[in-house]
C-alpha cells in the first residue's frame, strides 16, 4: 500500500455548487412541473446511489432528467469501505457503469461497514478505530478511488457507541485517512453533534481537528431526541446547535462549502424542504434559526433511504 | 499468514472468512473479529448473547453499553420491516401488524439480506411464506384455500415492486409497433417489466381497495379495512406503461399465451388454437383485437416479423 494518494487525484475538492437538497421520489411529481433551477430553488441534488443501481424505471428517468439542468451527487451507503472482506466487485461496477452515464459531481459514500460473510445489514455500522482499521480502510480507498479514476468522498455517520479497543477519535481518524488516501470529506454536523452528545465529545473539538482543506461537502439534518441519546433521524427542522455548528465549519473552512440538506422521513413538500434550506444562506449571514430539537417521533435512524415503496404507481402524468 | 474465525452462533451457514493479519494478543479482538461479533449481535437482536458486551463497546452513565448496541440491534429491524412494509403494503393491510411481523421478523432471520440494495429484500418474501404455509390437512376446504392468500398477494405485490424498476419498452417504442398485417401470425415479446401472476382470489379488487384505504389513512381519515378478497381463479398480467405500473385481468387464453411467452418459448399458434379447441382464423383475429391494446399499452412487445 503506498503511503501517498495516487497522484492522478485533484488535491482539492471541486468548486461549491452551492445549496441542494436528497433527491426523494415523493418529491419526482412536482419536480416534473418546476424542472429548472430557478423554478425549484436548489442549486444541486445528491441522489443515493443504491436507488439507482440496476433501476430503469421512472426514478431514472427523473435523475437523468434533473442532470441536464443540475450537478448531481452519488451518494452511497453500501460500499462499505470498513468491511474486513473483499470490496463487493458487482456492486463496484455497476456504481463505475452509472457513474460514467450520470457524470457526478462526485461519489460519497461513509465511513462504516455495513456487514460482512455476504450478508449487508443496511445500516452504518462504527468502525473500531484502531491502527488496523486504519491502514485496512486506507488500502479500500485507494483500491476504490483507483478503480474509479476519481477520489472519494467519506462521510462521518451518527455513532451511538465506541469501542474499547479505540486508538482514534474519529477526528483524528478522519485526518490520518485523508493525509494517506487522498480522499476528501463529506462532514455532516448533524451527525457531528448527535454523536457528540452519544459519545461525550467537544463538537469544536471535532471540526478543530479536521483537514478542513479535504471538505467537499457538508450535510445539514434534524436529529431526535431521545432523552438519553440523540438518534439521526433525519425528519425534522435542523436544530439551532447544528446551524452553530455549521457556521462555525463554513467560517472555519474559508471558502463556500456544497451544502445539503437531508430530510428522510416525513418528508415536507419540495417549497418547505427549500425554505429550510434558505435557512442555510442566512446562517452564513450571520441569522441563526432559534429552534429546540423535537422530542422524538420515531426511534429509527434513516441514513438508508428506503424508497422501496408503491408511490411510484400513482405518479402523475408525464409531461 | 492466515486464521480462520471461530464458528459462529448465527442460525444459517455461514463462509469461513480469512483476516490478513494474525494478532498475537488474543486480548485484542481484529478487525474482522469485531465485526463479526457486532454483525451477529446485531443480527440476532434481544436474543444475542450480550456476553463481551462492556468488554468492547465503552458505556455511559447516561446509556449502558448494551442499551447503546441495542440502538443498532432496534434499528436494523425497525428498518427492514418498515421496507418490508413499503413493498407489501397490501399484505400488512391483510395480515394486520403483528402478523405481518412475525412473517418479516421470520423472513429476514431466515435470509437476511444479500445485496447492496434494499430493492432484493423482498425477492424471496413469497417463497419464505409458502415454505412456512401450515399444511391444510384437516381444515376445511375454504380455511385451507385461504392460507394461499399471503403468498399470492406478496408474489403479485412483487411483480409490482420489479415492473418499476425493470427495463421497459419506454425507450424502445421506435423499433416496435402493432401488428403489421392482420392476416399473419405476429412474433411476440414479454418485457422484463410484464408478469403473469395466477392466483386464486379476487386480487385485482383487493388491490384496488386496499390503495385506497391507504390513501384514506394517508389523508387522515377514517375507513374500514377492505374485507378479505372473494375465492376466484384470476391470471394477473403486471405490466408497465409509459413507467406506470398497472394490473389487467387476463383470459384464459391470453392467459396461457402470457405463460409461454414467459417461459421464454415462441407460440406454435396452431397447436395453441387446436388445444384452445379454437378455429386458427378465429384465435388469430381475438389476437388480433387484443393485441391493439396489449401492445399499446406496452403488455406485450409485437417484435417486426
Ligand atoms: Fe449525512
Amino acid at each position: 500500500m503506498s503511503a501517498f494518494p495516487s497522484c492522478s487525484l485533484p488535491a482539492t475538492p471541486p468548486p461549491s455548487p452551492g445549496f441542494g437538497v436528497g433527491l426523494r421520489s415523493c418529491h419526482f411529481p412536482w419536480l416534473e412541473r418546476h424542472l429548472l433551477p430557478q423554478q425549484s430553488g436548489v442549486d444541486w441534488f445528491e441522489a443515493i446511489t443504491e436507488n439507482y443501481l440496476d433501476h430503469y424505471g421512472y426514478a431514472r428517468r427523473m435523475l437523468f432528467r434533473l442532470r441536464e439542468h443540475y450537478p448531481i451527487v452519488l451518494h452511497g451507503v453500501s460500499l462499505s469501505i470498513g468491511a474486513s472482506e473483499p470490496l463487493d466487485a458487482a456492486y463496484l461496477h455497476k456504481l463505475r457503469q452509472l457513474a460514467s452515464e450520470l457524470q457526478p459531481a462526485w461519489i460519497s459514500d461513509h465511513l462504516c461497514w455495513t456487514g460482512m460473510l455476504g450478508i449487508n445489514s443496511h445500516d452504518l455500522l462504527p468502525l473500531p478505530l484502531t491502527r488496523e482499521s486504519l491502514d485496512h480502510v486506507c488500502a479500500r480507498v485507494q483500491q476504490v478511488q483507483d478503480y474509479l479514476s476519481r477520489p472519494l468522498v467519506l462521510e462521518n455517520p451518527s455513532t451511538y457507541f465506541c469501542f474499547q479497543q479505540n486508538e482514534y477519535h474519529e477526528w483524528e481518524f478522519l485526518a490520518e485517512l485523508v493525509r494517506r488516501s487522498g480522499c476528501q470529506l463529506l462532514v455532516d454536523v448533524n451527525n457531528i453533534y448527535v454523536s457528540s452528545v452519544n459519545l461525550g465529545f467537544d463538537p469544536q473539538q471535532y471540526l478543530a481537528g479536521l483537514p478542513l482543506q479535504a471538505v467537499a461537502q457538508c450535510h445539514l439534518a434534524g436529529p431526535s431526541d431521545m432523552g438519553t441519546h440523540l438518534i439521526d433521524t433525519h425528519d425534522q427542522p435542523v436544530p439551532t446547535a447544528v446551524w452553530r455548528l455549521y457556521q462555525q465549519l463554513i467560517s472555519a473552512c474559508e471558502r463556500p462549502v456544497a451544502t445539503l440538506l437531508e430530510w428522510d422521513a416525513r418528508i415536507p413538500d419540495f417549497p418547505e424542504l427549500v425554505a429550510e434550506l434558505n435557512l442555510a444562506r442566512e446562517v452564513l449571514q450571520g441569522h441563526i434559526p432559534q429552534r429546540e430539537m423535537a422530542v422524538a417521533a420515531s426511534s429509527l435512524s434513516t441514513p438508508v433511504a428506503a424508497s422501496v415503496g408503491r408511490e411510484l404507481h400513482i405518479a402523475e402524468p408525464l409531461s | 499468514m492466515s486464521q480462520t474465525l471461530p464458528a459462529t452462533d448465527l442460525p444459517w451457514p455461514t463462509a469461513s472468512v480469512r483476516t490478513e493479519q494474525t494478532h498475537e494478543r488474543c486480548d485484542t479482538p481484529t478487525l474482522a473479529e469485531q465485526q463479526r461479533w457486532l454483525l451477529e449481535r446485531v443480527l440476532l437482536g434481544p436474543q444475542a448473547n450480550t456476553r463481551l458486551v462492556e468488554e468492547r463497546i465503552q458505556g455511559s452513565a447516561a446509556l449502558s453499553a448494551a442499551q447503546r448496541l441495542a440502538i443498532y440491534q432496534e434499528g436494523y429491524r425497525l428498518r427492514l420491516l418498515e421496507c418490508l412494509q413499503a413493498e407489501f403494503p397490501a399484505l400488512h393491510v391483510c395480515l394486520g401488524e403483528s402478523l405481518f411481523r412475525l412473517f418479516a421478523i421470520g423472513y429476514l432471520e431466515q435470509q437476511p439480506s444479500r445485496h447492496y440494495s434494499l430493492y432484493q429484500l423482498g425477492e424471496g418474501f413469497a417463497d419464505f411464506l409458502s415454505r412456512t404455509r401450515p399444511a391444510g390437512s384437516g381444515l376445511p376446504a375454504d380455511t385451507a384455500a385461504q392460507l394461499l392468500l399471503p403468498e399470492q398477494l406478496a408474489r403479485l405485490e412483487r411483480a409490482q415492486a420489479r415492473a418499476l424498476r425493470a427495463m421497459g419498452t419506454e425507450q424502445r417504442e421506435a423499433d416496435t409497433g402493432r401488428p403489421d398485417h392482420w392476416l399473419s401470425w405476429p412474433v411476440l415479446e414479454l418485457p422484463d417489466t410484464s408478469q403473469l401472476v395466477d392466483v386464486n382470489f379476487d386480487l385485482l379488487d383487493y388491490l384496488q381497495q386496499t390503495d385506497r384505504y391507504l390513501l384514506a389513512q394517508q389523508q387522515g381519515e377514517q375507513q374500514d379495512k377492505p374485507p378479505l378478497p372473494a375465492v376466484t381463479s384470476q391470471s394477473l398480467l403486471v405490466y408497465r406503461h409509459q413507467y406506470r405500473v398497472n394490473v389487467v385481468r387476463l383470459e384464459p387464453w391470453q392467459a396461457t399465451m402470457v405463460r409461454q411467452l414467459q417461459q421464454g418459448q415462441p407460440c406454435d399458434w396452431s397447436r395453441f388454437a387446436a388445444a384452445l379447441g379454437l378455429a386458427e382464423s378465429e384465435l388469430l383475429s381475438r389476437l388480433h383485437l387484443w393485441l391493439a391494446r396489449a401492445a399499446a399499452q406496452s403488455m406485450v412487445v409485437v417484435l417486426p416479423s
